[in-house]
């Protein structure tokens, strides 16, 4: 049941002053933990998550969401949700460790 | 006596320092055959008559194998056009040769064929081969050009006197069996192991290099395919084939249907899918693999006309000119005709039909462009666009405003109101 309007404002005084000690350090470990994910979420080229990233799933590649206006940004821009997109990680045996390719024999 | 064409010419000498000394001599002997391939395609009838005789204005073109089927339907519409009648007369012939004619000013000696008008053989279709013609004395220097690969990718530069049109956009395939339902994409660096390293690449489940059916290295399906995925056409492992049909075929009857690859034009899979799945692409620094449709099963080509697919090649068209002019007057009429711009007077049939009929896209339902074969995509704004039509065409339906003369934003063509 709610409580008449009037008693909410002490009830959350209370509920501030009780909390109060810990309400700093608790921001602090939820910015600490938050931050770098939102910072994962966003780009400085104005990229986005995907929307089917879910909570607990592995970080979905970004899309770009602005007007693009280079190779990197066309092949990577945002796309409706009528447009089939598939993530795949394939295994590469001969893939050099730095990531790069290996010359042709 | 040798057949000039079958002795090394000139592109022989630019593939080779291209491709390497010794595979550009085997690739001009090649170039050689194929033209002599090619000649056979309308030079059967030994005595044919003479080109110029046929009626009207003509515009001898040399083309690709791949966009005859164009050329062909073009043809016959354009003979039978009241407003501006003209007749084709053409022969096909590989990309890089088709260059080196034109500028070069090398004449085509041997039959040419031409396309009837429906007053002269009402019943010949596009199914049909074209009507054999010879060329006036001394050969022809064909009015109109046509390369399926960049100029740049045969190791040529056009003189100024030529001017360049980007046409049609051809777009390329990796295709498996129906019978594969596994595999839905495949990756920029899956596909430089496989096709060149083959089964000592390691690429699940493409390791029988029996089963990767590719094409000879003139071909621009293996030419564009080669840029994209930077593994040079002649280092590809698989079993090479002729023709786009002998792809079809060795995918589609394939005994290991799980292990089989086949690069395909996508006008050639469209026509085949009820044999075949494609392969979703992803292409190098790309986030996702995607279909040149947007979707498996859809038609619209969305993803090549906006950049997320991007094993492409715009058709080129040549023709003498100067400043993007070309000269002669019903080569330019036909030129801009397939590169989507107006043309005066306004043909009694629509263009753009036609190219989406023959499975390419219009230059103006493009919004990206590049400059080099496999080159970096950049935004693209065509002149006049199509994309409203071109969707209409592909596809069946369109979700742009429809127009009879004016359109409260963008400009009324074909119908539809037009992005510009």
């Amino acid at each position: 049941m709610t409580k008449p309007s009037h008693e909410q404002p002490r009830a959350l005084m209370r509920l501030a002053s009780i909390t109060s000690s810990i309400t700093s350090s608790v921001l602090a470990l939820a910015l600490a933990v938050m931050a770098p994910l939102a910072l994962a979420g966003c780009s400085d080229d104005g990229g986005k998550q995907e929307p089917d990233a879910g909570a607990d799933a592995p970080v979905a590649p970004k899309c770009f969401e602005g007007t693009p206006t280079n190779h990197e940004q066309l092949i990577n821009a945002c796309v409706g949700a009528g447009v089939e997109k598939i993530d795949k990680r394939p295994v590469l045996p001969l893939l050099n460790s730095d990531g790069t390719l290996p010359p042709l024999p | 006596m040798q057949h000039p064409w079958a002795m090394r010419s000139p592109v022989s000498s630019y593939l080779g320092r291209a491709l390497g000394r010794s595979f550009g001599r085997s690739l001009g002997r090649a170039l050689g055959a194929l033209g002599l391939v090619a000649l056979s395609s309308v030079a059967t009838a030994a005595l044919a008559a003479p080109c110029e005789d046929a009626p009207g204005t003509k515009v001898y073109m040399q083309v690709g194998d791949t966009q005859e089927p164009l050329i062909k339907a073009l043809g016959r519409a354009l003979r039978d056009n009241a407003p501006n009648p003209i007749t084709i007369v053409y022969v096909t012939s590989g990309s890089c040769t088709n260059i080196d004619a034109i500028s070069k000013d090398t004449p085509f000696t041997a039959n040419m064929g031409y396309i009837p008008s429906t007053a002269e053989d009402p019943a010949w279709t596009p199914a049909m081969p074209p009507i054999a013609c010879q060329p006036p004395t001394g050969g022809k220097v064909p009015d109109i050009a046509n390369s399926n690969v960049f100029v740049s990718a045969c190791n040529l530069t056009l003189p100024a006197t030529i001017v360049e049109t980007h046409g049609p956009v051809q777009a390329y395939v990796l295709a498996v069996p129906e019978a594969n339902t596994t595999d839905k994409a495949i990756t920029f660096e899956e596909a430089y192991f496989v096709f060149g390293f083959g089964a000592a690449g390691g690429i699940q489940p493409w390791l029988d290099e029996a089963q990767l059916f590719i094409r000879t290295v003139t071909k621009s399906t293996l030419l564009s395919w080669a840029f994209n995925i930077t593994v040079p056409a002649a280092k590809w492992k698989g079993t090479r084939l002729d023709k786009s049909s002998e792809v079809v075929t060795g995918l589609s009857t394939s005994a290991s249907p799980g292990k089989a690859l086949g690069i395909l034009g996508v006008e050639v899979y469209d026509a085949n899918r009820d044999k075949l799945n494609v392969l979703a692409y992803r292409a190098k620094g790309q986030q996702y693999a995607y279909y040149p449709d947007s979707t498996a099963s859809s038609t619209d080509k969305k993803n090549v006309r906006d950049g997320h697919y991007t094993v492409w090649s715009p058709t080129i068209y040549m023709a003498k000119g100067s400043g993007g002019a070309v000269t002669n007057p019903a080569a330019a009429y036909v030129i801009n005709m397939i590169a989507g711009r107006s043309v005066t007077p306004a043909p009694a049939f629509n263009p753009v039909a036609l190219i989406v009929g023959a499975g390419i896209i219009p230059d103006c339902a493009m919004r990206v462009t590049r400059d080099a074969e496999g080159g970096l995509l950049r935004p693209y704004a065509p002149p006049e666009s199509c994309t409203c039509a071109y969707e209409k065409l592909a596809t069946g339906t369109s979700s742009c405003q429809t127009c009879t003369t004016t359109c409260a934003t963008g400009t009324c063509r074909g119908g539809f109101c037009e992005e510009r």
